[in-house]
């Protein structure tokens, strides 16, 4: 099949590649796709700005100074050692751990190689990174980093990337598509972007593969299919399920739900990545990156205990400044830090407002002088917006929060002989759906370490080529297009979905104010696995509780009726689903949790060999380990259970590292 | 935004209620009507905020239960700009903006979307014209091209102000405000013109070709019809942009290199 699909289809439709979601990930996903030549459907519920990726406050790595390279990138973000010896007969044996290490430090390798390139097209494309005064280029020795690499825009690095890739995207939407003739298909752009749809269904043919979604119009509730030979999901991660500090309130986390209630393998919903610096705000935790700390904000916590002055009232001798070694730590571990100062019972910061002591520390900039204070001014701007205090003229009370979530679909790589992955693979970030892709933060992070600050941004771009390039080389193998399918199949896609959404709104009726209360209470349930208090007594999590919390929440979602009379333009319905997901998709989390005894954040002690929890829908939808996802021989993460079919994979064993 | 000291400075839950309204639309084409609530005032309550806890119980001081506000404010933060919306009057960001700080003298609130932008339904708008209210808009560079580098000192203008100017995020209250701008009328608005200057701005070494096509292009647009010199120089505009957009400077800026371009033009007939 002619893969850019330039050739039109039997009925004359541009065979574009659809890609869901336009944060980061998705919107070089799109560009990567158009690069190879095959024309792009983006669509989203929601712009491009308002995604998760525009809220990042870390910069984005490239190794660039003398002293640093590739090979120094990639050993910060995926390690070198060699995983300890393993203990009992039951453990993964020691060469499959080595091979998987081994490719996870090609693929960390990969990424560490293409930084410089991609923050140069950043910069091409108006991304005003900070500079010096002589105006030359200003890197950050950023958390978790071996030497100054990462390029910052003041605290919205996120935000100008997110804008700039949109304008290039932009440029796409007015290009004339260009076939192999060199004529150009009037009428027809590179990209079609629309950003209201709202991802429903999956279509699949008769052997599984994803040929297509069905999606809801936001505004108009209206129910359509697009038809696509790959579709790639760039949704985000679980999103505000535990009170993300990051997550943008457009990331529900339904599209990874309805990807794995299709069969997709997800991989280790446990595991979070906690960022040390944060604070409640009334709605989600907001983060203050790591920039605070490079432009001079210093942590610390009282000396005396239950020490009620204000801090500004409390004297250096009285203090207990930590974490300031010029050779840092990591995020993780400067949360860790964070934890064993001010979480420990009792707590170190008084509130005013409750009159009590809150776990925390200080983050102090009052230190400062004019200068540097008006530097790190955009750290703590929305501070200043929210809490109505000027952090610079008082120290502020900070925790860690649940910065982003490390599980998600699991994804395959193909390697080449030199270690690296091979871009140009069907296999490059395909899901164990046939047809379905993922990149960014839908996706698994794939290296056993969280993310050290700046290599988020740019393993969103890498990723996002990944699938785009994925897409492009599964296309040429597919013998034949979704687009000359009959009709019928999405015909009778959308039909089930209207069927669903008739039941939905039979549920809801048109005025459902109590969705809200089901919504709120489910996060109230699961915001305490989050808080960071909860790091510490994770050892008593009730995953018994949690279950039947989320049982009574379901039986409330299922009996409540209510009029449907009403012409179905009620955004609450969106609203309503999503809860419905949210409910599905905590369950799944509860079973992970359950696996591994409790939240796999961050600062969790790392088990060596530590086998990823792998997790698929059951035929009723509840989830379900795949209990034997081990090694096989040859170092592979497969499913071993003899008998049971490979998670949707045509090849053998796929090796993800 | 006016400074605050100490979260003290602002009243807390005082169990008084004050009066809000909020104009509605089903739709484009339905009417407009106003549902009146009467919220417990809380100063430590953004107008984001506020929305959330009207939409649990959306039920009017009549007793008359409704169908709860359409709004949206996604990053709850102050940087995408989605929730911009008219608080008495005056557009600000709802998920930064206190209500205790937009209350009238009498304690009231009306809220409603803003105004010049198409309404989808009750407090959002669609804001695709406020950064491309005319087609062909170059609001990109050519990045594709591999090897080009961004220059390191050519920067046409101070690095400081072009990351204030890249800011922008399109909310469109620069637009609501601008008295110049709106349907029926040709202007282009602060918004757009401050991205045509903020390309053309952009530090390229060398200057190939194909970017001078681009910044040409640019240029020309905010010269014609709706361009720059239709800048009514009220500058409310810098005056309610959320983000601090420096766009007065940029219309100046961008109307001086109109005017040599006009008188190059000129000469070189």
């Amino acid at each position: 099949m002619d893969s850019s699909g330039q050739t039109p289809s039997q009925r004359g439709e541009v065979r574009r590649a659809l890609v869901i979601g336009s944060g980061a990930s998705g919107l070089m996903a799109a560009l990567a796709l158009v690069r190879s030549g095959v024309p792009v459907r983006l669509v989203s519920a929601a712009p491009a700005l308002a995604s998760s990726s525009a809220l990042e406050v870390e910069g984005f790595n490239a190794a660039r100074q003398a002293g640093d390279d590739p090979t120094a990138h990639a050993r910060d973000m995926a390690g070198d050692a060699e995983p300890a010896a393993a203990g009992s007969a039951s453990d993964p044996p020691r060469a499959a751990l080595s091979a998987r290490a081994a490719r996870s430090r090609g693929l960390a390798l990969a990424v560490a190689e293409r930084a410089l390139s991609l923050r140069a097209f950043l910069e091409r494309s108006a991304v005003p990174f900070d500079r010096g005064i002589r105006g030359e280029p200003r890197l950050y020795q950023a958390l978790g980093n071996s030497a100054a690499r990462s390029a910052l825009v003041r605290a919205s690095t996120g935000f100008h990337v997110v804008r700039a890739l949109l304008a290039q995207v932009t440029r796409a939407e007015a290009t004339d598509i260009i076939d192999s003739r060199g004529l150009a298909r009037r009428g027809e752009k590179w990209i079609e972007r629309d950003e209201a749809w709202e991802l429903v269904r999956l279509v699949k043919d008769g052997d599984g593969t994803v040929v297509g979604v069905v999606v809801q119009h936001v505004h108009t509730m209206a129910l359509r299919s697009f038809k696509s030979d790959g579709v790639c999901l760039a949704t985000g991660g679980l999103g505000s399920l535990l009170d993300h500090a990051a997550a943008s309130g457009t990331e529900s986390g339904s599209a990874l739900l309805v990807a794995f209630e299709n069969g997709a393998v997800v991989q280790d919903l446990d595991r979070f990545h906690l960022w040390p610096t944060a604070y409640r705000g009334s709605a989600r935790w907001h983060l203050i990156g790591d920039g605070a700390r490079l432009l001079g904000a210093r942590l610390w916590c009282p000396r005396r205990v239950r020490d009620e002055r204000p801090p500004n009232e409390i004297p250096d001798r009285d203090r207990e400044y930590f974490a300031e070694a010029p050779e840092l730590d990591t995020p993780a571990r400067l949360a860790a830090c964070i934890f064993a100062h001010g979480f420990t019972e009792p707590f170190g910061v008084f509130d005013r407002a409750s009159s009590s002591f809150v776990p925390g520390v200080y983050q102090d900039a009052t230190h400062l002088g004019p200068i540097a204070r008006a530097e790190i001014e955009p750290f703590f701007a929305h501070y200043r917006a929210l809490a109505g205090t000027d952090a610079t003229r008082q120290p502020i009370a900070v925790a860690p929060a649940v910065k982003m979530s490390l599980g998600g679909l699991w994804v395959d790589f193909e390697f080449g002989a030199d270690g690296r992955p091979v871009l140009a693979s069907p296999r490059s970030h395909a899901t164990t759906l046939p047809g379905l892709y993922a990149a960014g933060g839908v996706a698994c992070w794939p290296f056993e370490r969280p993310p050290q600050s700046g290599d988020e941004l740019l393993s969103c771009l890498f990723s996002g080529e990944c699938a785009g390039r994925g897409i492009h080389a599964y296309r040429e193998s597919r013998a034949r297009s979704a687009f000359d399918l009959s009709e019928s199949v999405f015909e009778r896609a959308e039909a089930g979905a209207t069927d669903d959404q008739r039941a939905l709104l039979e549920r809801v009726g048109s005025r459902a104010p109590w969705v809200f209360e089901l919504g709120s209470r489910m996060r109230s349930l699961l915001r305490p696995l989050a808080a960071p208090a909860a790091f510490t007594r994770l050892s008593h999590l009730d995953m018994e509780e949690l279950t039947r919390s989320l049982d009574e929440i379901e039986h409330g979602l299922r009996t409540r009726t209510g009029g449907g009379d009403e012409v179905p333009v009620n955004r609450h319905l969106l609203v309503f689903r999503r809860t419905q997901h949210e409910l599905r998709l905590a369950r799944a989390l509860a079973h992970a949790f359950a696996v591994r005894h409790g939240l796999q954040s961050s600062t969790s002690k790392a088990e060596p060999g530590d086998a990823p929890i792998a997790l698929v829908a059951s035929d009723d939808g509840s989830p379900r380990r795949l209990v034997r996802w081990g090694y096989d021989a040859a170092g592979n993460v497969a499913d071993l259970s003899p008998g049971e079919p490979k998670a949707g994979r045509n090849e053998a064993a796929s090796d993800n590292g | 935004m006016a400074e605050r000291e100490a979260v003290e400075a602002r009243p807390k839950a005082s169990g008084r209620r004050f009066r809000l309204r909020i104009v509605r639309q089903g739709a484009p084409s339905a009417a407009p009507h106003t549902d009146e609530f009467a919220p417990l005032l809380d100063g430590e309550q953004t107008i984001a905020d506020l929305l959330a806890t009207i939409d649990e119980h959306p039920v009017t001081v009549r007793g008359q239960a409704v169908l709860p506000v359409a709004w949206e404010a996604p990053c709850l933060e102050g940087r995408c700009g989605l929730c911009t919306l008219r608080a008495n009057g005056r557009a600000v960001q709802a998920c930064t903006t206190f209500v205790s700080d937009v209350l009238d003298r009498r304690k009231r609130l009306v809220l409603e979307p803003l105004r010049k932008l198409p309404l989808v339904r009750d407090l959002v708008v669609d804001r695709t014209s406020v950064l491309s209210p005319a087609s062909g808009a170059a609001l990109y560079t050519e990045a594709e091209q591999e090897g080009r580098d961004v220059s390191a000192h050519g920067a046409r203008r101070n690095h400081a102000e072009l990351v204030r100017a890249a800011a922008c995020t399109g909310c469109g209250a620069c637009v609501d405000a601008c008295p110049v701008f709106g349907p029926g009328r040709s202007f282009l608005g602060p918004a757009y013109l401050n991205a045509v200057q903020f390309y053309n701005d952009q530090p390229v070494e060398g200057d190939p070709p194909g970017d001078a096509e681009l910044r040409a292009r640019r240029l020309e647009s905010a010269m014609g019809k709706g361009g720059v010199q239709e800048c009514g120089k009220a500058e409310v505009c810098v005056d309610v942009c959320p983000v601090g957009v420096p766009l007065v400077d940029a219309l100046q800026r961008l109307g001086a290199a109109a005017t040599r371009r006009m008188f190059l033009d000129w000469f070189s007939r």
